[in-house]
């Protein structure tokens, strides 16, 4: 059960003038299950490359598989690849239409051709899995503040029921309490629904934080890849790319370049406390009521 | 769709006639079509050709650039020569099978309304080649400023313009991720009869529309913020002046003038 | 030292309605606000949306007026309408959405756009336009499209398009809400070498508290009113209190705070990486 991109290139307006190589030769498996993030600056061909899961954006070569089938061969139901990947674009603006939060959110799942109870039954528990509270369901949703709209963009492909749910910035442009809410929400969504989430985004902090796996891209190619410690080990390599690694790392390696023993692959601020503390100790430096307080 | 669009599209070299001011070229169009209705015999149209050549040569645009403005108007072109060949009636009949017959004022008729257009397509590519938007709407609002003792909001209409100018990619563009959002929820554009395709925009057009609201709101308010207050007291960082060519230019157009209402009175048969 | 804004009891009060017309309640977004921003500085004003950051911003360019208290721009009462142009040119505003403050299709002429509501004469226009790119670093783009701009370049044109104006304060409403990492520093530093070259006073609005790091002075608003006030030191000390108004701290801010209460013997108000090695090393 996976989502594969194998030897897919994207080329914009191949044969003309215009042309421009967007994606180059990219190798990608997604499981079931997992919460990847994907990096890179802007032009970096991260939306080219995301749009290819759900069949949104052909490749110019290669393919793009879904459970081992081929999504553009004849014949395959790119309807049923969209109900199962579902895509949350950066702005939930572009997808909200309907007079009501409800309605709205039953759109998705109308499509699929479902009955109506089907419909409204799935627009019920997707408004509750991504905590669209209750008082909005006959609001529109053009009334509420961003970090509702997101949410409410959120249920509506959640109504479809996807294994896979991609994201596109989706925290852009939120207040850090309306951000970390939308990650938690998307945490929550991986754990206790076990919906794979595949993250774009820029800040290192919150990738740190959630995603088990990275990839790294620059220039249409996939430059690095693992998972957060690893990837973010290079810390040079990806301010080369144009992006950074959380301060909590950057901290830790000032740290050890000052003949501190800490861990440098510590990159949230939990971790880097304790392996500070750690050094500390080890350097017998009297660090008062530590251990007690929250070790 | 609005990618290739030509209409409206600059070719930024410099040429005598690219440093024109936007009101002589808009002035010479209009005459320039003015007497593509005056002609009406193959000496007024030759006239009429070797003028346009001279233009395009004197503005630096490559020939291909005019031809490929002309290919959204080859539907129009087909159209008007198919009518003008098949049901124009006179004598003589050149050619006559079943109830298809063509004449010979059919025929005259269909290659110079067909010649008309392509002259008065390419004419009018040329000024917006040459011509940058700015330029133009700059041109109008000072060309026409004249409407305004009619109380014609001129400076408002040409600032209009300007934005819409500026927006259009951005909107196009807009459209294009909505459509893709709303795709990847299932919606589908290209299906069912002409009713079900119109409900099918509904949750296109209505996140466009909100959108062009919602940011029209924003530049009206970052345009106040910037001073805006109307045409009144306003300066240009572009000040209109006719210089020594635009007379020349304007002399040369009112010659050709002349020169097409004389070869109305040439009849060589044709 | 003067001040170029000043507020006395500023507050803002906007009645919401239902279908009929009928007034549902009233919302303070600024609740008796006192502000005395003296030229030259450089101010922060964090606060999470819906706070009434936004609300003062516009306050300052005369696009919202008080309904309660006074706003003086450059000791020009707001309330006053025949200084509106003036207190206009005095506060430039930049906004949120680099796209939805760009007039003209030519970034010179964008630029332009103030000094010619303005009435500036036409040479004295290109001079102000090429100066004020220079300035933003933005020369090369002059004949260009905004088209095919980064979010940061275009916020950068913003900015031109007010300097243009030679305000003597620059108002920033969330300008890098819509950036991403690389476009916010370009546009932070920028306005850092404003305030620093052309002595411009400036207040940035954001939720980013790493960008109000090198400020003179942060504000924190919450509900309509100033909640903290101070150098962002003395700000950045008071971690829990910021959680709760929904700020996000510096992971070293953070990290550092954490160290504190768990007994590391550290001084307030850490906001730099070297503070931090540098106090740790001093321990051992």
């Amino acid at each position: 059960m996976s989502l594969e991109l194998k030897n897919v290139n994207y080329t914009y307006n191949p044969g003309t003038p215009m042309q421009q190589v967007v994606l180059q030769d990219i190798n990608v498996t997604i499981e079931k299950g997992e919460f990847l993030a994907i990096m890179g600056h802007t032009g970096s061909g991260k939306s080219t490359l995301i749009q290819h899961f759900n069949a949104l954006i052909a490749p110019t070569s290669g393919q793009v598989l879904f459970e081992g089938q081929d999504v553009f061969a004849d014949g395959f139901d790119k309807r049923m690849l969209r109900s199962r990947v579902g895509m949350v674009f950066q702005y939930p603006e572009h997808q909200l239409f309907e007079e009501t939060v409800f309605e709205d959110i039953c759109f998705g799942p109308r499509n699929m051709k479902l009955s109506e109870e089907e419909v409204k039954a799935r627009a019920e528990e997707a408004m509750k899995l991504a905590g669209v509270p209750e008082i909005f369901r006959e609001r529109s949703p053009f009334e509420l503040s961003g970090g509702q709209k997101r949410r409410v963009a959120i249920a509506g492909v959640l109504a479809m029921k996807p294994e896979y749910l991609i994201l596109d910035e989706p925290t852009a442009g939120l207040d850090p309490g309306g951000r970390d809410e939308i990650l938690d929400l998307l945490k929550n969504l991986h754990e206790q629904s076990g919906i794979s989430i595949i993250l774009v985004s820029h800040s290192m902090e919150d990738i740190a934080n959630y995603a088990q796996r990275i990839l790294v891209l620059n220039g249409g190619r996939i430059v690095l890849s693992g998972t957060p410690r690893e990837v973010f080990r290079h810390a040079d390599e990806l301010s080369g790319y144009g992006l950074s690694v959380p301060q909590a790392a950057r901290i830790m390696h000032a740290l050890k370049e000052k003949g501190f023993d800490v861990d440098t692959d510590a990159n949230t601020v939990a971790e880097a406390k304790a392996s500070i503390l750690a050094a500390l100790a080890k350097r017998g430096v009297n660090v008062g009521k530590a251990g007690e307080a929250d070790a | 769709m609005l990618k290739d669009m030509t209409l409206g599209q600059y070719y930024p070299v410099d040429s005598m006639v690219h440093r024109l001011d936007p009101r002589t070229k808009l002035a010479g169009t209009l005459l320039y079509i003015i007497s593509l209705f005056i002609t009406n015999n193959v000496v007024g149209y030759a006239i009429a050709f070797l003028f346009l050549c001279l233009c395009i040569g004197l503005s630096h645009v490559p020939p291909k650039y005019i031809i490929k403005g002309l290919k959204p108007v080859l539907v129009l072109m087909f159209i008007s020569i198919f009518f003008n060949l098949f049901f124009i009636k006179g004598e003589p009949v050149l050619f006559s099978w079943k109830f298809i017959t063509i004449t010979q004022p059919g025929l005259r008729q269909a290659i110079l309304m067909a010649v008309r257009l392509v002259f008065l397509i390419s004419g009018s590519a040329l000024m917006t080649y040459t011509t940058t938007p700015t330029a133009l709407t700059d041109g109008m609002e000072k060309g026409l400023g004249f409407l305004k003792i009619f109380k014609v909001p001129v400076h408002e209409i040409a600032m209009m313009m300007s934005i819409a100018l500026r927006f259009i990619p951005i909107l196009a563009e807009e459209a294009d991720k909505i459509q893709k959002a709303q795709t990847a929820r299932g919606a589908v554009f290209d299906e069912g009869n002409v009713i079900q395709r119109a409900k099918a925009l509904v949750p296109l057009l209505v996140p466009l529309f909100i959108s062009a609201f919602r940011r029209a709101t924003d530049l009206a308010m970052a345009m106040e913020a910037r001073c805006y207050h109307g045409g009144d007291g306003r300066t240009k960082m572009h000040p209109l002046k006719y210089g020594r060519n635009d007379m020349l230019v304007y002399a040369a157009f009112l010659m050709y003038l002349a020169l097409v209402f004389i070869s109305r009175k040439i009849s060589i048969g044709l | 030292m003067s001040s170029i804004i000043r507020t006395d009891k500023l507050t803002f009060e906007y009645t919401r309605k239902d279908e009929e017309n009928k007034v549902i309640d009233t919302v303070r977004a600024i609740d008796e606000v006192d502000l005395d921003i003296e030229k030259g500085d450089f101010i922060a004003v964090l606060g999470r949306n819906g706070s009434g950051k936004s609300t003062l911003a516009k306050h300052i360019n005369a696009l919202l007026y008080p309904s309660g208290g006074t706003i003086w721009v450059g000791g020009m009462d707001t309330k006053d309408d025949a200084h509106l142009w003036d207190i206009r040119q005095t506060a430039g505003m930049i906004f949120q959405n680099p796209d939805n403050q760009m007039v003209a299709s030519v970034i010179e002429e964008d630029v332009g756009f103030g000094p010619e509501n303005m009435g500036v004469p036409t040479e004295e226009i290109w001079k102000r336009v090429a100066h004020s790119l220079e300035a933003v670093g933005m020369t090369a783009y002059a004949k260009k499209s905004p088209n095919h701009l980064s979010g940061g370049q275009k916020q950068r044109i913003g900015i031109a398009g007010v300097l243009a104006m030679r305000p003597q304060c620059i108002v920033m409403d969330e300008p890098t809400a819509m950036l991403d990492p690389i476009g916010r520093r370009e546009v932070i530093r920028t306005v850092h070498e404003l305030n620093q070259n052309e002595h411009i006073t400036v207040i940035l609005i954001t939720h980013y508290m790493e960008e109000a790091v090198d400020a003179d002075h942060v504000f924190v608003m919450e509900h309509g009113k100033v909640k903290l006030s101070g150098t962002p030191k003395e700000v950045f000390s008071r971690v829990e209190e910021l959680k709760r108004l929904n700020m996000s701290v510096p992971q070293v801010t953070e990290l550092a705070y954490e160290l504190k209460k768990s007994g590391v013997d550290l001084p307030d108000g850490i906001l730099k990486i070297e503070e931090l090695t540098e106090a740790l090393c001093h321990l051992s």
